[in-house]
């Protein structure tokens, strides 16, 4: 069957009547599919919240437990600087006092500026988030013994530190000369020095 | 309701035309083949806008014709047809090919017969009034046509069939063979007394019968079967007659009756007969349609506009009832939701009576494990060199002749490290997953023989029995040479000199080792 245009405008009215309500239901389809979507993903989000709220109530008496065994441990990491602000004074002192206790030879120091960290060799760090600060060490030494005495003495402190590195050198062609107090070998440390910061503690940095 | 079909009954001398609903004849109307008519029937048609027309031609110029055709289908088919009836059929406007059977020979050609309104000019008058009104005309269909329905139902088996029937018009005569159209004629009842009927009969039959054998339909030796449709008693008394003379076997059969079975007042039949053929066009018995397209066209229109309607409808049901759907299900979630909102509270509530007695903690439970946790294996990682020193110490011991120059040691993510690089916990690695999931304890240790006189055999052997020494204590993993005294590959330059031992431009026997140690975790330390 042709079609005039004269046929063609007879079906006009239809077709745009069809058009139309294509358009109208599509919109409404779509908005409705919009909003059951809606619905789903906070249905979803709900779901997950009441079974968090649930898990976390079944489990209260084993949060009671935990809250009872490690609160203590915790407020301990706390008083040795583990967690919170580096206590850099104290843990100067500490070193000044390893010095003239064991009668060393100088000692230079530095530490560097902290940053943040997520090592692949510790666990799941939950809220808190992990710094270091890395300290150099340089010192002579009468005898190798010196260095274990002070990296001995460094971990008897209470803040976490990681001896990342250490590197003892003799001078090429020298002789121990047991009479003199003199130095025999030079050594150099990296140490990181490890702290946790709760996340209410972030913004302050 | 139903919808409304208007059918029509054109014959030489008037029009009938009645509304159905469906299979029910609502009213009818005649009229007149004449101008007065025409206006009547116009209004008629104003008064029914946009039925769908069915117009029955009761005409007494019609031809038939018998043709066999290669057997063709689709599109070759309606080619075929289309030039056969431009040749049969040139000067006529309604005209169609109506399939009668296969052939049952080889050939299976098909048999049709091409039918036409020889002479449409008592129609004509009434198409011009239903196309000026935009009435959508269906088709147009002979009479006779639909006659054979008739037949059909009555399920009369007679191979050769003189079906006589006397309408508005006149006596209308269709033979049938074995139950499908061949040919059928009018004949006018002009003037016939009732006492002179038998006689019409008797001659028009007569007729008729020489016709159909002069086409070669039947011979003098067919047994025809003559079926009357009687309307009144009169009917019998000419069957009889006919048999009578023409040695012809007669049925008469009753009209009101049969009436009556297809759905129509049997007194209307009486007066109008031809209302049974367009009851039987109403209840869907529809033949062949002899209008041409552009007749019809308003028609097609109209099919293509409720397409169209339906379309959109069934659009906007299936839109609706998906959309309707969606919602009804957003409603459930938000239902749910809240339900689920005031668990959650109710949880929240129970948790909170809980909590009252829990000591006082700064972080929540799990923070505080993950902290200790995380103190603990920083505390596995407590190493110092000491151990190293003193494998290194212990495999010196029975060698004097080695002197330490240079020991680095190293806590690291990974033993491929080489001794020009940083340990990679110091590097970016160490904020990468790249790294190992533990710290290894590995050295270099740059180390010379003292004294060396020049016997580099003799070195090689001493280095390695230093190396022998290390690697026979079980915390270490693995030695390396790095660098030898003395380089014996053939793929590198080797030079030095002969002089005397105890020269001064001697060489020293430097070395160079690396050292990795097995995973030992010291004890944490809470």
């Amino acid at each position: 069957m042709k079609l005039t245009q004269q046929d063609w405008q007879r079906l006009q009215p239809p077709l745009l009547g069809m058009g139309l309500a294509l358009v109208l239901v599509g919109l409404l389809a779509f908005y409705a599919e919009d909003y059951q979507s809606q619905q789903a993903a906070a249905l979803q989000v709900q779901q997950a919240e009441f079974n968090q709220a649930r898990q976390k109530y079944m489990s209260s008496g084993q949060e009671r437990e935990t809250i009872a065994h490690y609160l203590p441990l915790y407020q301990a990491l706390i008083s040795q600087g583990f967690v919170g602000e580096e206590q850099r004074i104290e843990w100067i002192a500490q070193l000044r006092q390893i010095h003239m206790q064991h009668k060393l030879f100088s000692i230079q120091y530095q530490i560097g500026e902290q940053e943040k960290i997520n090592p692949t060799y510790l666990p799941n760090m939950g809220n808190f988030s992990l710094h270091r600060s890395i300290m150099k060490l340089d010192m002579d030494l009468l005898h190798e013994e010196d260095l274990l005495t002070l990296l001995n003495g460094l971990q008897q402190q209470t803040a976490p530190l990681i001896i990342r590195e250490c590197e003892i050198n003799r001078p090429i062609g020298s002789k121990i000369n047991t009479t003199l107090l003199t130095n025999n070998a030079k050594a150099r440390c990296e140490i990181d020095w490890i702290t946790l910061r709760e996340p209410h503690q972030e913004g302050g940095t | 309701m139903a919808a409304a079909k208007l059918i029509l009954c054109a014959s030489n001398q008037r029009l009938i035309a009645g509304i159905w609903y469906g299979t029910k004849l609502h009213h009818f109307e005649t009229f007149d083949n004449h101008e007065a008519g025409y206006e009547a029937f116009d209004q008629f048609l104003k008064q029914h806008p946009q039925v769908n027309v069915y117009m029955i031609a009761d005409a007494i110029e019609e031809e038939y014709r018998l043709e066999s055709l290669p057997h063709t289908t689709g599109s070759a088919r309606a080619e075929l047809l289309e030039r056969k009836l431009n040749q049969f059929n040139r000067n006529n406007l309604f005209r169609t090919a109506h399939f009668i059977q296969q052939d049952k020979d080889k050939r299976r050609d098909d048999q049709f017969l091409f039918v036409a309104l020889n002479n449409a000019d008592f129609i004509q008058g009434w198409m011009s009034i239903i196309q000026a009104n935009q009435m959508p005309l269906v088709g147009l269909y002979l009479l006779p046509m639909i006659s054979q329905y008739t037949v059909q139902q009555m399920k009369l088996a007679a191979p050769n069939i003189l079906l006589c029937e006397r309408l508005s018009s006149g006596l209308r005569q269709t033979y049938l063979s074995h139950g499908r159209l061949r040919m059928s004629r009018l004949a006018p009842m002009v003037d016939v007394k009732p006492n002179q009927m038998a006689y019409f009969y008797l001659v028009e039959i007569e007729k008729t019968r020489l016709y159909l054998q002069s086409q070669r339909f039947v011979t003098d030796q067919t047994e025809l079967q003559l079926v009357m449709p009687s309307l009144d008693d009169a009917s019998a008394v000419i069957g009889k007659s006919i048999s009578q003379e023409q040695s012809m076997e007669c049925k008469i059969v009753d009209s009101l009756a049969y009436a009556k079975n297809i759905n129509i007042a049997p007194e209307l039949v009486v007066k109008h007969p031809e209302l049974l053929h367009m009851q039987l066009l109403a209840n869907g018995h529809i033949p062949d349609n002899l209008a041409p397209e552009q007749l019809t066209k308003a028609y097609r229109l109209s099919n293509v506009k409720q397409g169209i309607y339906v379309a959109t409808i069934l659009i906007v049901l299936i839109g609706l009832l998906v959309a309707g759907y969606n919602v009804w299900q957003g409603k459930q979630h938000k239902q749910t939701i809240a339900q689920l909102a005031q668990d959650t509270q109710q949880q929240h509530m129970r948790y909170e009576a809980v909590a009252k007695d829990f000591p006082d903690t700064p972080i929540p439970s799990a923070d505080l494990k993950n902290a200790v946790d995380m103190a603990q294996a920083i505390g596995r990682y407590q190493h110092t060199p000491e151990t190293l020193m003193r494998i290194v110490s212990a495999a010196l011991a029975p060698i004097p002749e080695i002197g330490i120059d240079r020991l680095r040691w190293l806590q690291t993510s990974t033993i491929d490290i080489a001794d020009t690089e940083q340990s990679t916990a110091n590097s970016g690695a160490v904020n990468t997953a790249a790294g190992g999931d533990t710290l290894r304890q590995v050295a270099f240790v740059n180390a010379e023989l003292l004294n060396f006189d020049g016997d580099y055999r003799a070195a090689l052997t001493t280095v390695n029995r230093f190396v022998s020494n290390l690697r026979a204590n079980v915390n270490v993993e693995q030695v390396t040479v790095l660098q030898e005294p003395v380089n014996v590959s053939s793929f590198a330059n080797l030079q030095g000199t002969t002089n005397d031992e105890n020269t001064t431009a001697r060489a020293p026997a430097v070395f160079k080792l690396k050292i990795v140690l097995k995973p030992t975790l010291s004890e944490p330390q809470p």
